[in-house]
C-alpha cells in the first residue's frame, strides 16, 4: 500500500468518525384515519419515513426506515408488518390482522387503535414513535 | 469454513484460464448523450440537484447475440444498441405506484437500475421505483414479474440489480438489505444478507454478478467500500477492497461484472476507473482512468471487451487500437462523490 492510498484511507475514516450523527427521529404512521382491506385481513397504513436518513454521515447516502409496525386495540396486539421505506418517501403497507381481530375491524365499525413503529436507519440508529388511528372499513357489510 | 474454502476453490477454478494483465484497455466504442431522443440518455425530467445523478445510464448487459442492453434510468425505458453503439430499439415507458397497483402495469417502469439477460436473451430489468423486476422478451413483450413492495419473504423494497444464473436470478434487495433468489419464472426461493457492517453483513447492497460457473456471487457494497464473495446459498467465502484511492481499493463500489474468464470487474464510481481483479480478489490492473466521469454498471462480453455505463453514455474498452483520446469533463453532478473532493483537498 502506498503513500497517498494509506494517507487516503486515514482521512476516510477521519472524515467518518469526526462527522455528527444525525439525529434519527424514526418512521411514522401518516394520517388518522387507516383502511382495511376486504375481509380485514390487511390494514393499509401508510408509513413514512423521515428526510435525511442516511447511511452515514455523509451527504447523499440516503437509506432507508427500515422495522416493524405493531398495531394494538385495548392494549392486544391485533396487527403486525415489517417495513422499509425508502428516506423522504411514503408507502403503504399491509399489516397482517390476527385471525381472532378481524371482526374488531368489520364494515361499519370504527375503532380507533394504537400503533408503535419500531425502526432504524442505515448507521444503525433506532427510535420508537406511537400514535393512533381510526380503522375505516371501506367495503359493504 | 468448510463451506467458504468450497465457495473459493471454485471461483479460484478459473484462475488458471484468467490471463495476466496484457494489453493496455482503450476506449474502442463510446455513445450516448444527454437528452429523450433515441440513442441518449436522461433528460433531466427528475429535476435539478441531487438528481441529476439518475440521469446517466443505469444497468448494462450483453445479450447472447451481442447486443448491448441499456437502462435509461430518467427516461424509463431500457435501449438496445449494437456493440459499436448504433440504436436498435426500445420498449418501456413511465409509471409510478407507492401503493399495491403497480402489480399490474406492465411494460413500464420508474427509474429502473439494474439489468440481466438470461441465455435464451430473456431480459430481466430492475424496477427500482416500483420495487419489482419485470422479466421481458428479447423484442421487448411482458413475461412475468419477480417480487413486488414489501418486507415479508419475497417481497423488494428498492430492488437495485439483477445477476442470472441458469436455475435462479439473484436480486439485490436494498431495503431489505438482502439479496434474494428466485426462479427464473418468478418463484421466491429464499434470500440470505442482513443489515450490519459485520463481515457478510450489508449497507448499501448495489451490484450483483454470478461466476460463469454459477456458483460464486459477487456482491458490492456502496458504503462498507468492499466486494463480497458468496456461495449462491448465501455464504461467506471472502471479501476485498477498503476505503481509498489505491490500487485495489474502493470510493463507492457500484456495478460488477465477470469476465469469460472468471475475472471480476468492478466499477469503482468515485475513483472514476473499472478495476480488474482474480476471481478470488486479487488485484490485477485498473481500467479507464481519465475516460471515465461516473462509472456505474458494467459488463463483460463473451470476447472480453467490457461496456461501462458512464456519465450519459456507454464506453466500450478493449484491447485493439481503440479511438482517439477524449477527456472526460465533470460538472460536479455526482452528489454521491462530493465526499471523495473533500478528501482530495485535504489530502493537498
Amino acid at each position: 500500500m502506498n503513500r497517498i492510498s494509506l494517507l487516503a484511507a486515514a482521512l476516510v475514516s477521519t472524515l467518518a468518525l469526526a462527522a455528527p450523527a444525525s439525529g434519527f427521529s424514526g418512521a411514522s404512521v401518516r394520517g388518522s384515519t387507516v383502511s382495511a382491506s376486504y375481509a380485514a385481513k390487511y390494514l393499509l397504513p401508510r408509513i413514512q419515513c423521515p428526510p435525511r436518513t442516511q447511511s452515514t454521515p455523509r451527504a447523499g447516502d440516503f437509506s432507508f426506515c427500515t422495522g416493524r409496525i405493531r398495531i394494538y386495540f385495548r392494549g392486544r396486539e391485533v396487527a403486525r408488518a415489517p417495513f422499509s421505506v425508502r428516506t423522504f418517501d411514503s408507502h403503504v403497507e399491509r399489516a397482517v390482522v390476527r385471525r381472532g381481530a378481524r371482526r374488531l375491524f368489520r364494515p361499519g365499525r370504527r375503532p380507533t387503535v394504537t400503533w408503535v413503529v419500531r425502526s432504524h436507519d442505515g448507521q444503525g440508529q433506532w427510535a420508537t414513535r406511537r400514535g393512533t388511528f381510526t380503522v375505516y372499513n371501506p367495503f359493504k357489510r | 469454513m468448510r463451506r467458504a474454502v468450497a465457495i473459493l476453490a471454485t471461483a479460484l477454478a478459473g484462475t488458471a484460464l484468467a490471463p495476466a494483465a496484457a494489453g493496455a484497455w482503450t476506449v474502442e466504442a463510446r455513445w450516448g448523450g444527454l437528452g429523450k431522443a433515441p440513442g441518449s440518455f436522461g433528460s433531466g425530467v427528475l429535476g435539478g440537484g441531487a438528481n441529476r445523478q439518475y440521469d446517466s445510464p443505469g444497468g448494462v448487459a450483453v445479450a447472447p447475440n451481442g447486443t448491448v442492453l441499456v437502462v435509461d434510468v430518467s427516461n424509463n425505458r431500457v435501449q438496445r444498441f449494437t456493440r459499436d453503439g448504433r440504436f436498435l430499439r426500445s420498449f418501456g415507458r413511465r409509471a409510478r405506484d407507492n401503493g399495491f397497483r403497480a402489480i399490474r402495469l406492465t411494460g413500464r417502469f420508474f427509474q429502473p437500475e439494474g439489468i440481466d439477460v438470461d441465455s435464451r436473451g430473456s431480459v430481466y430489468v430492475v424496477d427500482a421505483g416500483n420495487d419489482r423486476v419485470m422479466r421481458h422478451r428479447a423484442g421487448g413483450a411482458f413475461q412475468s414479474r419477480l417480487g413486488f413492495h414489501g418486507s415479508y419473504p419475497g417481497q423488494l423494497v428498492q430492488p437495485w440489480d439483477v445477476a442470472v444464473g441458469p436455475r435462479e436470478a439473484y436480486v439485490i434487495d436494498q431495503g431489505n438489505y438482502q439479496v434474494d433468489r428466485f426462479s427464473r419464472t418468478g418463484r421466491y426461493r429464499g434470500s440470505f444478507g442482513r443489515f450490519g457492517r459485520g463481515p457478510g453483513e450489508l449497507v448499501t447492497p448495489y451490484g450483483i454478478a454470478l461466476n460463469p460457473a454459477g456458483n460464486v456471487l459477487y456482491v458490492t457494497d456502496h458504503v462498507k467500500h468492499e466486494v463480497m464473495i458468496f456461495g449462491t446459498r448465501g455464504g461467506l467465502a471472502a471479501t476485498f477492497g477498503s476505503p481509498g484511492v489505491g490500487p485495489g481499493q474502493f470510493l463507492k463500489p457500484a456495478g460488477v461484472a465477470v469476465g469469460p474468464d472468471g475475472t471480476v470487474f468492478v466499477a469503482d464510481r468515485c475513483n472514476r476507473r473499472v478495476q480488474r481483479f482474480t476471481p478470488d480478489g486479487r488485484y490485477l490492473e485498473s481500467i479507464g482512468r481519465g475516460a471515465l466521469v461516473t462509472p456505474t454498471f458494467v459488463d463483460v462480453d463473451a470476447s472480453g471487451d467490457l461496456f461501462v455505463a458512464d456519465h450519459h453514455r456507454v464506453l466500450r474498452f478493449g484491447q485493439g487500437r481503440g479511438l482517439a483520446a477524449r477527456g472526460a469533463s465533470h460538472n460536479g453532478v455526482d452528489i454521491q462523490c462530493r465526499h471523495v473532493a473533500e478528501l482530495v483537498l485535504r489530502g493537498r
